[in-house]
């Protein structure tokens, strides 16, 4: 116990040891030599296959496996994994609890203005999941808004409920769930007709599940580009790791990496931060 | 039930958490109650009043917000607490702000004879409290203050939100990857409840230990011969 108290109080002094200017909130930002140094913070969501951590603590998904990758080509490590939530990932990052997110954070104008966004680094598309044989035949985001008795459940917070509210979808007819599996039992519980949500996730959650159906992706919902979100002061960590990425988006590796995690690499082609980061949400 | 056997060691581990930030929270509790129990009794005004803006601040606010606060805001101004501290530090202050007014109400409960009687033997105000005030209102500050407990060991389920990984984000987190959610929240409430369950015993020890019956009076002690003796 006193052993414990003892590194708590030391870990606490630490931590308030890295801030030389007490009081100030802007430390500056961590050099690249740093991170080489110190190895890096990541933020990721339970979200297979694009972020997730295993039962052993290993940080995996095709988001993390690719910032892994890239980072392996800058001298930096993965120090430490942390699962949370959307909502929290932007605040967290701005309080330094984690120095960077790869939870194949959507790019879009609002977080733009939060985050340094990646390049794009996986380029996929969105579907709702909705009990077998689709009862409410809900086939595209248009049903949603024309039938207001509709109800669909949402991660907060996320890109799809942004999609969803633009085009016109009620506050109230939204469910918020906490996490990606209570999207599916809010359904199940009756409390949604539909889950809208990204199509791989769904597939995943819903594989050994035959009560459930993945719908296409519907026409009208627009294309989502991902990518891993900085610091606003991390620019020299951005620059440095966009040239490596770009480079390693070219390899076969990347190939293999998102044929792994069932991801489309040739969607990504042409697809830029600047122009995501035009999507309004 | 396979998911709550498969991620028992998982599980073990969050337990683990909730009990450390439970015990940790708790000493900070009982430490937070006394300080703003007693300075909110006192003449004072610059000691009352810090006091009480405290305790209302911390009543007064939601325990969420505090949380996330600790966690996402104060580093925005250069505090940057280890998740455990600001975990310990919000659930013991918010828990120490509400058994604070335990300590205030049960204390000014007690009989005024009890403070004249200190007087007419000269005790100072800190003697009349330590050895006479406090003393006697221990056993009616006990059945509150397992309530308090038994509230804080619940709350730590809050500390899910901001990634502490207890109890609570563990088993969230093995339902998401299984799906059973039944059993696994099943697995919680039961844990949960023994947990409580404990601390309830254990405050009903406690006030046995300090109960004021007859049984638990201190055996006489023979006087000291005043002038030498016989």
């Amino acid at each position: 116990m006193a052993g414990l108290l003892l590194a708590w109080s030391a870990a606490a002094c630490a931590s308030s040891g890295t801030a030389p200017g007490a009081g100030s909130a802007d430390k500056g930002p961590k050099s690249i030599d740093t991170y080489r140094k110190e190895g890096i913070k990541v933020a990721v969501a339970d979200a297979p296959p694009y972020s997730q951590i295993l039962a052993d603590g290993k940080v995996t998904g095709a988001s993390p496996e690719i910032l892994r990758a890239v980072l392996k080509r800058l001298g930096i490590e993965i120090k430490d994994g942390v699962v949370t939530t959307y909502d929290a990932m932007i605040p967290g990052l701005a309080a330094q609890r984690w120095d960077v997110v790869a939870a194949g954070m959507v790019i879009k104008e609002s977080r733009c203005k939060q985050v340094l966004f990646s390049e794009p680094d996986i380029v996929s598309t969105m579907a709702f999941g909705v009990p077998a044989g689709n009862p409410r035949n809900i086939k595209s985001i248009a049903d949603g808004v024309a039938n207001k008795d509709l109800k669909i459940a949402v991660l907060p917070g996320t890109f799809e409920e942004g999609v969803l509210k633009k085009a016109g979808v009620t506050a109230g007819q939204l469910v918020t769930v906490n996490d990606p599996r209570s999207g599916l039992e809010a359904v199940k519980a009756k409390r949604a007709d539909a889950y809208f949500y990204t199509t791989l996730s769904l597939r995943q959650l819903v594989k050994d599940d035959k009560s459930f159906d993945v719908t296409e992706p519907p026409k009208d919902s627009p294309v989502t580009g991902a990518g891993v979100a900085f610091r606003t002061t991390d620019t020299e960590l951005l620059k440095a790791y966009n040239e490596e990425l770009n480079k390693f988006k070219a390899t076969t590796e990347y190939v293999e990496l998102m044929k792994k995690f069932g991801f489309d690499p040739e969607a990504v082609k042409g697809v830029t931060t600047a122009e995501m980061c035009k999507t309004a949400g | 039930m396979g998911a709550v056997v498969e991620y028992a060691p998982l599980l073990l581990r969050g337990l683990g958490i909730t009990l450390l930030v439970t015990v940790l929270s708790s000493i900070l509790v009982v430490v937070v109650a006394f300080v703003t129990g007693l300075a909110r009794l006192s003449r004072h005004w610059f000691v009352h009043w810090p006091a009480t803006v405290i305790v209302e601040i911390f009543r007064g606010t939601s325990l969420v917000i505090q949380i996330f606060w600790f966690f996402y805001a104060l580093p925005l101004f250069g505090i940057n607490l280890v998740p455990l501290a600001a975990a310990v530090l919000t659930l013991g202050l918010n828990g120490g702000c509400y058994a604070g007014e335990i300590v205030r109400g049960v204390i000014k409960s007690r009989p005024k004879g009890q403070t004249e009687v200190a007087i007419a033997l000269g005790m100072g105000p800190w003697l009349r409290m330590r050895r006479v005030l406090i003393p006697q209102s221990i056993p009616a500050m006990l059945p509150p203050f397992g309530n308090v407990m038994i509230d804080l060991l619940k709350n730590t389920s809050l500390l899910s939100l901001v990634t502490i990984a207890d109890l609570t984000f563990r088993a969230q987190w093995a339902r998401s990857k299984t799906g059973e959610t039944v059993a696994i929240f099943l697995t919680l409430l039961v844990i949960y409840f023994a947990l409580s369950w404990l601390l309830g015993l254990f405050t009903k020890w406690l006030e046995r230990r300090f109960s004021l019956s007859r049984r638990s009076v201190a055996r006489p002690r023979r006087l000291q011969p005043v002038m030498g003796g016989e």
